[in-house]
């Protein structure tokens, strides 16, 4: 319990912390959202107009305020650059809203690819020992996990998309229309964001299991008359997990962020992209909230990892 | 950044050897005198849907309010003013049929058009002309959204409607440029306030939906005043994410057209086959633009020997694949009348010999450090600022680039006039004397803090010339001045370079930011 409280604390210590940075952030970069909004052609008067109705003429301080009030109560602002209609500024909640469940599904169908394909490579590895499999493996995953995604995601647009047509470049479909349709062009982003973390994972295992071979409770389980199958699955498996569990914890905050970059390349209107444009249009309500998000969610998958040692190995929790 | 331009460099590359085998030409043969796409012999079918694909979001959609280049061009479909410009840059008349100015340019007579209808339904009334002309000039709440027309700076004086047909527009002072002005989109009286909201016009599409970061959905007004337009049942301008995105829904088959091409993406979707590409003049002037308030670049023999130094065609073979139309004073060339070619003064091949003699006359033999600020979102500009660099460490000038973000751009540089050198482009609108306007010492747009008053003095009374041909005899020496004293190294007008899938004609080409898609159609199989 003073546990859960000790967590509870730091986080909301943390997410204070991150909003007062971006906002300062943002107090110190040149420029504001009046400029993104009329461009270059615009006449100071309108600026001036503009800046007045958007409230930002008034005192840094009291906009923080005014914002943070307003997040406690729950009502998260709006947006400076998009508008509902035109006529009314978007409320953020309402803009996030949108975009939020495109950026979970690719968070989830990625992490889903990578426990999928990686544990059974990495155990199947392991277990082979053969010299030309782990020097083709060591290769290929190596490569894997030096591409960077955003250039995977052309790789794989083009593969797919352009050679193989198993998928229209672009042909986003929203989740709301058709949902099939919709996971079925979230794969193949999914698979960028997925590769290099397989590769990492699938390493990360093998040398784990590899490892855990050598030590003594093998050996007394192979004397105890258990068969190399039970030996493996449900001892060294079981050890060499908990690394596993630890790393696929850190890759879900790097699922994020390459789910930011991946956005971009196949046009998925996630939160990513929405991040990115809100960071050069300086709208600052938007990147805010999103900041507080994506905070949020790192500190609680830690959060998670935590418990599930406990869960995995009892003896933490005794500590 | 430089990683990401590499990577950028080895994506583009990578597409580029795979599609078209490594064996494009590099010529990019422009097609400047060609104004449409009309394949000979197609014929136009009706009906169907497009989509188009846009870099910017809507800035607004109450057209007196928007202001980006990018919502313009957008808004051209679905308002028209009382004139509008052609394909040819020059004026047509749109909800007016006809109109008059008087001998002392004063008063503008404007007869309606017979029924031209609104897209809600009700027939354009001078009732609905007054109002919009009022709003946009301040005469109706004091706020002018359009300031060449705002009474309060000489524009609309006031409006008065004669007959149901005839309107009569009064004005403060006389300028033969006002005219132009007139594109002011006609919306119905009292409708200001759901204009963003509700945006209704007398275009030839009407307005659908608006999605932020998504794009804008527009259907075909069936009652458009000209016989015949539009063929396009619905048009989707659609936001593309990135420049590199783009090839890929355009090769994906998700985007039927696109305007903002990079040479190398030309290239490769030319080898493609599905789409035809053309390039057609902008009306972006680009320069490396010079501090005139800066050291060392307030001495006019640094400025002289920075324009000696650069190699025009060097820059546009480079980053523009020769399509681009090389300037050397602040007039498109497509403004016939008043363009007159200053190339000559300088140059279009770099002259080392010359920028050396001059640097050692003005004081630095062994030249400068120079500091080049680029937007970094205008990969054109990033790539024009290697070669430049370049270009000027030949006479001995250390320029290195300092490559920031546009918002960061237009607040240090353009607004506070915080830096040195910049390379960038300026927009230009059908106005002949627009660019030439900035370039006075108390302009707030003269962001080079260029100083004359002989050039000051000669603006002032271009503008109050109202003989064209004499107006046009002042324009041209202003851009003598301006070349002669290297106000800025002027470098080119870029092509605009557009994709269109070849099941589309019928695409016109504007010297001004428009994508008129009224005259798009899908060829009859």
């Amino acid at each position: 319990m003073k546990y859960l409280v000790k967590k509870v604390i730091t986080l909301i210590m943390t997410l204070f912390l991150v909003s007062v940075a971006a906002f300062l952030a943002f107090q110190i970069i040149p420029g504001d959202v009046v400029a993104s909004i009329l461009g270059m052609e615009a006449t100071p008067e309108r600026e001036e107009q503009l800046r007045e109705e958007l409230g930002l003429n008034d005192p840094p301080v009291e906009r923080y305020f005014n914002w943070m009030t307003g997040v406690l109560r729950g009502d998260l602002g709006v947006s400076y650059r998009y508008s509902k209609n035109m006529n009314e500024m978007m409320p953020v909640a309402e803009l996030i809203g949108d975009k939020l469940p495109v950026t979970l599904m690719l968070a989830f169908v990625s992490l889903i690819l990578i426990i999928v394909i990686s544990i059974p490579l990495g155990v199947w590895w392991a277990k082979s020992g053969s010299h030309v499999l782990d020097a083709v493996l060591g290769v290929a995953t190596q490569t894997a996990m030096a591409v960077p995604s955003f250039f995977l995601g052309i790789l794989v647009t083009y593969l797919f998309g352009i050679v193989l047509k198993l998928f229209t470049p672009g042909g986003y479909v929203s989740y709301r229309e058709d949902f099939a349709g919709f996971l079925g062009y979230l794969l193949f982003p999914a698979l960028s964001v997925a590769i290099p973390k397989i590769a990492m994972t699938a390493r990360f295992l093998r040398n784990s299991m590899l490892t855990e071979f050598g030590s003594d409770y093998v050996r007394t389980a192979y004397s105890k008359g258990c068969s190399r199958r039970r030996v493996m699955y449900r001892h060294v498996l079981k050890n060499s997990m908990m690394p596993v569990v630890t790393f696929l914890g850190m890759i879900i905050a790097e699922i994020v962020a390459g789910s930011i970059v991946v956005e971009q390349v196949f046009g998925l209107p996630g939160i990513g992209r929405l991040l990115i444009s809100s960071i050069n249009n300086r709208d600052l309500p938007v990147v805010e909230i999103l900041i507080l998000y994506i905070t949020f969610v790192v500190i609680f998958v830690y959060f998670l990892v935590d418990i599930l040692y406990r869960v995995i190995d009892p003896r933490i929790s005794e500590v | 950044m430089k990683k990401k331009l590499l990577s950028l460099f080895f994506a583009a590359l990578l597409t580029m050897a795979v599609l078209g085998g490594c064996g494009t030409d590099g010529t990019g043969e422009s097609s400047g005198n060609n104004s449409s796409n009309d394949l000979s012999g197609s014929e136009p079918a009706y009906g169907g849907s497009v989509v188009v694909g846009i870099q910017q979001d809507i800035d607004s959609l109450d057209p007196h309010k928007a202001t980006s280049a990018g919502t313009k061009e957008i808004l051209f479909n679905i308002f028209e003013g009382l004139v509008k410009p052609d394909e040819n840059g020059n004026l047509i008349n749109a909800v007016a049929s006809d109109h008059t100015i008087s001998q002392d340019g004063l008063v503008y007579t404007f007869t309606l058009r017979d029924n031209v209808k609104f897209h809600n339904g009700s027939t354009v009334t001078a009732e609905d002309v007054k109002y919009s002309l009022e709003r946009v000039s301040g005469i109706l709440d004091g706020t002018a959204l359009i300031s060449t027309l705002s009474s309060a700076k000489g524009g609309i004086q006031k409006v008065d409607i004669l007959d149901e047909k005839t309107v009569q527009v009064t004005v403060g002072s006389a300028n033969t440029e006002l005219i132009y002005s007139f594109v002011a989109a006609i919306i119905p009286k009292g409708s200001g306030e759901e204009a963003a909201a509700s945006p209704v016009g007398t275009g030839p599409f009407s307005y659908v939906s608006y999605k932020p970061q998504e794009g804008i959905v527009l259907a075909k007004n069936p009652e458009y005043w000209q016989a015949g337009l539009p063929y396009l049942d619905e048009v989707n301008f659609k936001i593309v994410g990135s420049a590199e995105t783009a090839l890929m829904e355009l090769q994906g088959g998700t985007i039927g057209i696109y305007a903002y091409l990079t040479d190398s993406q030309a290239q490769v979707l030319k080898s493609g086959g599905n789409f035809s590409v053309e390039a057609s003049p902008s009306n972006v002037v680009q320069a490396l633009f010079l501090n005139n308030a800066e050291k060392p670049l307030d001495n006019v023999k640094v400025r002289q020997a920075i324009c000696y130094a650069l190699d025009k065609e060097e820059i546009d073979d480079f980053v523009g694949g020769g399509t681009g139309a090389y300037i050397s004073s602040a007039m498109l060339p497509t403004l016939t009348d008043y363009y007159v070619d200053l190339n000559a003064t300088y140059g279009n091949k770099a002259n080392q010999e010359k920028a050396k003699e001059l640097l050692k006359e003005a004081g630095y033999p062994d030249g400068f450090d120079l500091t080049i600020t680029i937007p970094s979102n205008y990969e054109f500009h990033m790539q024009t600022g290697q070669v430049v660099v370049e270009q000027l460490k030949a006479v001995g000038i250390n320029a290195t680039i300092q490559a920031v973000d546009w918002n960061t751009w237009y607040n240090d540089a353009y607004v506070g006039r915080k830096y040195t050198a910049t390379i960038s482009g300026i927009t230009c609108d059908l106005t002949p004397g627009y660019l030439l306007n900035r370039f006075q010492a108390a302009s707030n747009k003269n962001f080079i803090n260029y100083a004359n008053t002989q050039y000051d003095e000669l603006y002032l009374k271009a503008q109050a010339e109202l003989d064209l041909k004499k107006k046009a005899d002042y324009y041209k020496q202003l851009q003598t001045l301006l070349c002669d004293e290297a106000g800025t190294a002027f470098l080119q007008v870029p092509a605009n370079m557009t994709a269109i899938s070849k099941d589309l004609a019928g695409y016109k080409f504007y010297p001004v930011y428009v994508q008129d898609m009224s005259t798009v159609y899908y060829v009859k199989k």
